[in-house]
């Protein structure tokens, strides 16, 4: 099957006045199906957000490319973001508007026609059981309502990839069980899904495939057996702290 | 003893903290170390300029009967800065700066005896300024008279009044208020305009950011350009917003201030018609380009609070030019219209006084299109650039102008 996604060496450098070279993203490869949810495993830092926000083509890399829905993120972002659908703990709803202006705001601005962009907020709304708070500006809304606003935003257009980027950090166990629901239901729709995460949990019970990802290179990908049979050990906690070690002592031996 | 050491141990803190918050150092110690000192000295430096420029300017002085009156003749023509015009000329910024018709001259050096009448225009600087020298040559005038016949007669200076001077202020009521809004209104059209952009210019970046929406909006298909263009109109919408409604509330409340200005009941004010479409076109341009300006300083701030700081000298620094239009005897010269903010103030001055000079106001609309275009590529290079959006760190200049960084600009995103 061909692939949704298909990262080739992505690299992302950034030059800091104090520490220098940084490479956010360290010729980051991998690829994700439709139907599919891949996820992305790492410590805080690990060059996860920088890989994602490559691929939805808000910041550009220093070198590799990608492959999205058939379009290349350096050539084609306008057709990139139009294909994906991007939740993180960094994309916000506009407090002073209703969760049905966001709607209707983000379909216009994907260029939803407007009898589709009606059909398809009405959809969502009954979907999500948001009737009840529609009108009502997003800073006056609970966590988990402003949580069901942002997911219908990033389907309003009805995109073929998703990209969530922790997008359970900072929610209650309620609201992040509406999420992980949400995300299994993107699979079942025959969506392709990339999903970072650092908490091990998540990303057993979602992932069909796992890259860990530490100081922006990609160490090692595979499903759970995979990397049981790479590492040999059991849980994915064990796995990954195992694979960090060893690429920490790898960097560590690197010739300079 | 134990409250004391520990509240001395805070404020240390405190203190340690202050000094490393830029805004702090920007607003407590920057800003009155060396803005308002440099700012009011020179605007107090340009303000003596001038008005020892005005009392330079060669005043016209039309003269009626001049020739029963050859003493005064001969002082005026010996006053520098005095052209003499003989016989009657009208008091306007065409005609003369100031009339004076001598009536009831019967001057003999026994009995000396004449009034003199003095028209001039209390809404005209140059008028003001002549006036106020005439009075002064009439007044040793007056000295050498007074001299002359004491020594002769033995009389107290005291009881002898050579002539009289009956002054006459020929400016309409109207005129008088039209004057007084030409000297308010372009500051307030420059300050609001600037204030209109203030914070939705600082919020539309800074304050995205801050509240995480920016990234949702950038995640969409629709160009970055069209997204700063979006927010950029915003922003100058506000500043057109900000004068409009401004203007309307001076309007409405200024008849009473100008009634006090002017010590008469009967005060009013008119824009000519076809002042208006001009004020809202340079509005427009000014609003679009403090827009852009504080949009460019803005983008370098962390957060909503730095966005402040950074923008509040730039504000306060932009309008000081708008107070030449509140100067007397400042009129729009070629040089004066490549001056950004002073000459929209001086252009605004003109036309509410209904002087039109068109090649100047040429120059003044094309060089507030240029500042404002320079400024507006500026900052859409600075919102094109990705740091812009994700920067949450300090950035040094010398950083924010890297090649690297200034080059992403050319492709696309």
């Amino acid at each position: 099957m061909t692939a949704m996604i298909d990262a080739q060496k992505l690299t992302k450098i950034y030059l800091d006045k104090d520490r220098g070279e940084i490479r956010a993203a360290d010729e980051v490869s991998f690829s994700c199906r439709r139907g599919e949810i891949f996820g992305l495993l790492g410590p805080n830092g690990a060059g996860k957000t920088t890989t994602l926000r490559l691929l939805s083509t808000v910041i550009r890399p220093t070198s590799g490319k990608a492959i999205i829905n058939g379009y290349d993120i350096m050539t084609q972002p306008e057709k990139i973001r139009a294909s994906i659908g991007f939740l993180s703990a960094t994309t916000g709803l506009f407090p002073r508007m209703t969760a049905s202006e966001i709607l209707y705001y983000f379909g216009r601005l994907h260029h939803v026609p407007a009898a589709e962009l009606k059909a398809r907020v009405e959809k969502l709304v009954q979907l999500f059981e948001m009737e009840a708070f529609l009108d009502v500006r997003t800073d006056r809304l609970s966590t988990g309502m402003k949580q069901k606003v942002s997911i219908a935003r990033t389907l309003v257009h009805d995109p073929p990839v998703l990209i969530f980027d922790e997008p359970t950090v900072g929610l209650d166990i309620l609201v992040t069980s509406v999420m992980m629901r949400f995300i299994q239901s993107c699979k079942e729709e025959n969506r392709a899904v990339i999903f970072s995460t650092h908490i091990m949990s998540e990303a057993e019970k979602l992932c069909d495939r796992i890259a860990i990802i530490h100081e922006g290179r990609i160490h090692a990908t595979g499903n759970l057996s995979e990397l049981q049979s790479l590492t040999g050990k059991k849980f994915l906690e064990d796995i990954f702290i195992h694979l960090i070690n060893r690429a920490e002592q790898d960097l560590t031996h690197e010739p300079v | 003893m134990s409250l004391l050491r520990d509240a001395l141990i805070v404020f240390l803190k405190e203190l340690i903290c202050f000094v490393r918050d830029r805004n702090i150092v920007i607003n407590t110690i920057l800003m009155p170390l060396f803005l308002y000192p440099t700012t009011f000295w020179v605007m107090n430096q340009i303000m003596l300029l001038q008005q020892g420029a005005v009392q330079q300017q060669v005043s016209k002085v039309a003269i009626v009967n001049g020739d029963q009156l050859p003493d005064l003749m001969d002082v005026l023509s010996d006053t520098d800065m005095v052209e003499l015009v003989k016989g009657w000329a009208p008091v306007s910024s065409e005609g003369v700066d100031v009339l004076l018709d001598i009536r009831e001259a019967h001057y003999n050096a026994d009995n000396p005896c004449f009034k003199i009448k003095l028209d001039y225009d209390q809404a005209n600087d140059y008028s003001i300024a002549a006036k106020k020298k005439i009075l002064t040559v009439l007044d040793q005038f007056r000295e050498q008279i007074l001299l002359s016949v004491t020594l002769v007669h033995d009389i107290p200076s005291v009881v002898v009044e050579p002539f009289t001077v009956e002054i006459i202020d020929i400016a309409s009521d109207q005129k008088m208020g039209t004057y007084f809004i030409s000297l308010l209104l372009p500051m307030m059209i420059i300050i609001m305009a600037a204030m209109g952009t203030f914070y939705p210019a600082i919020d539309i970046i800074v304050g995205e950011r801050e509240r995480k929406t920016l990234e949702t909006t950038l995640l969409s298909p629709t160009s970055r350009l069209a997204i700063v263009i979006g927010k950029f109109c915003a922003v100058v919408l506000a500043g057109i917003v900000a004068v409009f409604l401004n203007i309307v509330a001076l309007a409405l409340t200024a008849a009473h201030t100008l009634f006090l200005m002017a010590g008469n009941g009967s005060v009013g004010f008119s824009l000519p018609l076809k002042s208006i479409p001009l004020i809202l076109l340079t509005t427009v341009i000014i609003s679009a380009c403090f827009g852009a300006a504080c949009i460019l300083i803005a983008s370098y701030a962390r957060n909503f609070r730095e966005g402040q700081s950074f923008v509040t000298p730039f504000f306060i620094l932009s309008f000081q030019p708008a107070i030449v239009s509140a100067l007397p005897g400042i009129s729009l010269t070629t040089g004066l219209a490549f001056v950004p903010v002073a000459n929209a103030a001086l252009m605004f001055k003109e036309i509410i006084n209904d002087e039109y000079h068109w090649d100047k106001i040429a120059l003044v609309l094309f060089s507030l299109v240029l500042y404002t275009g320079i400024v507006l590529i500026a900052a859409a290079c600075r919102l094109k650039n990705e740091n812009t959006f994700w920067r949450e760190k300090s950035e040094t200049l010398k950083k924010s102008f890297h090649l690297s960084q200034r080059f992403q600009f050319w492709r696309k995103p």
